[in-house]
């Protein structure tokens, strides 16, 4: 299982590629969450699916179907994924899909937008207008990614570290950047939801039950996003860092991004929130989610 | 030479099975909520003033009122009209709205008045709404 989560099986170990599986539908979650994560945050897109009708969400998610098929034609979702046939675009596009409807259902119960004991066709609605962009991402993300891996693998890790001498030296100016890209990742993913209304309506709305979770969220996402996925390409140059270690990598990033949630909350964030205010530490760890998804992400470029 | 679709493994076609599952029950949920939904403006509304769950909280009183929209459509604003009274005289109105009142769903309104309304009649009342 240990080797599924670091990407780190060998095919002749894995006969019915359940451990494949696990490593595109990971990458897939990392390109949804990125591509889609502002929109889970956006009040008028709970409310206003509430008001369309059962055709238009029909209408809405079949064409949602079609674009991922489309999309699938072309890149497709599985790393493995290389034929231009229709059969595996309709596998990868539909796949995209019903990973999307998980994850956006997970996601909003998360942050109390769903009530499991309420109204099934409120919640068919929300989770159906945001697992159709969401969807998007999984498929077209996850493409992008792959040919970003690919194009690190042929250049190699940063040539301009060669120049410094030992590995304890390129290593900490390696965590160094890490830190950095992680920091700016978090601000500019966030920034945009942070002076929002709707992060004050999660927070306020939430139960201590409801922030554990999240919190737990965003370390999985994080992990996902920086490890599981495979999306990256680690390169270290000292084994026995503190810092490569995946746990303290996973901390670390969580934490420089909860840390950038706290300034954009205490100076941007709606309401003006004091430190003091019963809502200052669930804003945070609300905001906290997109930060992290943006920190994990930055940490990917670099 | 393209691998055929039959040579994708087993975990490949479990994600594809459950997939499907998922999207075949949305569409079949949702075309049945479109075959049986009628399109009417007409609202259900039920109103229920909390009487027995009025508390007072530092200079005032709070009384919470459940709107239950029964109805099969969500309106995107409805306004209410509060009318407090004592001993049949009209002591004051006033109203408020609710923006985008789930079908079948409720939403409590906390009203909130200097004086004790325990023994005042407390009437709330759908004035209007839209879609």
């Amino acid at each position: 299982m240990l080797n599924w989560l670091t990407g780190k099986f060998k095919s002749d170990q894995d006969p019915h590629g359940f451990g494949q599986e696990f490593d595109d539908l990971m990458r897939g979650i990392s390109g949804g969450l990125i591509f889609g994560m502002p929109l889970l945050y956006t009040m008028e897109v709970w409310y206003e699916s509430l008001l369309f009708p059962s055709g238009v969400l029909m209408a809405l998610f079949f064409f949602a179907l079609i674009l991922n098929v489309l999309f699938s034609y072309f890149a497709g979702l599985r790393e493995n994924h290389s034929a231009k046939r229709l059969l595996y675009a309709v596998d990868d596009g539909v796949t995209s899909i019903g990973l999307s409807v998980v994850l956006a259902f997970l996601i909003l119960w998360a942050l109390n937008q769903i009530e499991l004991s309420g109204n099934l066709r409120d919640t068919v609605a929300k989770v159906i207008l945001e697992a159709s962009v969401f969807s998007i991402g999984v498929t077209f993300t996850n493409y992008k990614f792959k040919k970003r891996a690919q194009s690190k693998q042929v250049r190699g890790p940063l040539e301009s570290w060669k120049l410094l001498q030992t590995p304890e030296k390129k290593q900490l100016n390696k965590d160094l950047g890490d830190l950095l890209a992680a920091s700016t990742g978090a601000f500019v993913y966030s920034f945009n939801v942070a002076p929002t209304e709707e992060i004050l309506v999660i927070a306020a709305s939430v139960s201590p039950l409801n922030l554990c979770l999240i919190v737990g969220m965003e370390l999985v996402v994080c992990y996902i996003v920086l490890y599981a996925s495979g999306l990256r390409n680690h390169v270290s140059f000292d084994e026995g860092s503190f810092f490569q270690k995946p746990l303290n990598e996973v901390l670390l990033t969580v934490s420089i991004s909860v840390l950038v949630s706290v300034v954009l909350v205490r100076t941007i964030g709606f309401g003006e929130l004091q430190f003091t205010d019963p809502n200052f530490i669930p804003a945070v760890v609300i905001l906290g989610f997109p930060a992290v998804v943006g920190g994990a992400a930055g940490r990917l470029v670099v | 030479m393209t691998p055929k679709f039959s040579a994708k493994k087993t975990a490949e076609l479990v994600s594809f099975f459950l997939s499907s599952l998922i999207i075949l029950g949305l569409f079949i949920y949702l075309g049945m909520d479109y075959v049986k939904n009628e399109d009417s403006p007409y609202l259900k509304i039920e109103i229920k003033v909390m009487r027995d769950q009025i508390r007072q909280t530092g200079e005032g009183h709070v009384i919470p009122v459940v709107i239950l929209n029964r109805g099969d459509k969500t309106p995107t604003r409805a306004t209410f009209r509060v009318t407090f009274s004592q001993n049949g005289a009209q002591e004051e109105v006033s109203s408020f709205y609710v923006e985008y009142l789930p079908k079948k769903k409720s939403k409590t309104v906390y009203l909130y008045r200097k004086s004790d309304p325990s023994g005042a009649g407390i009437e709330v009342t759908l004035e209007n709404y839209q879609f």
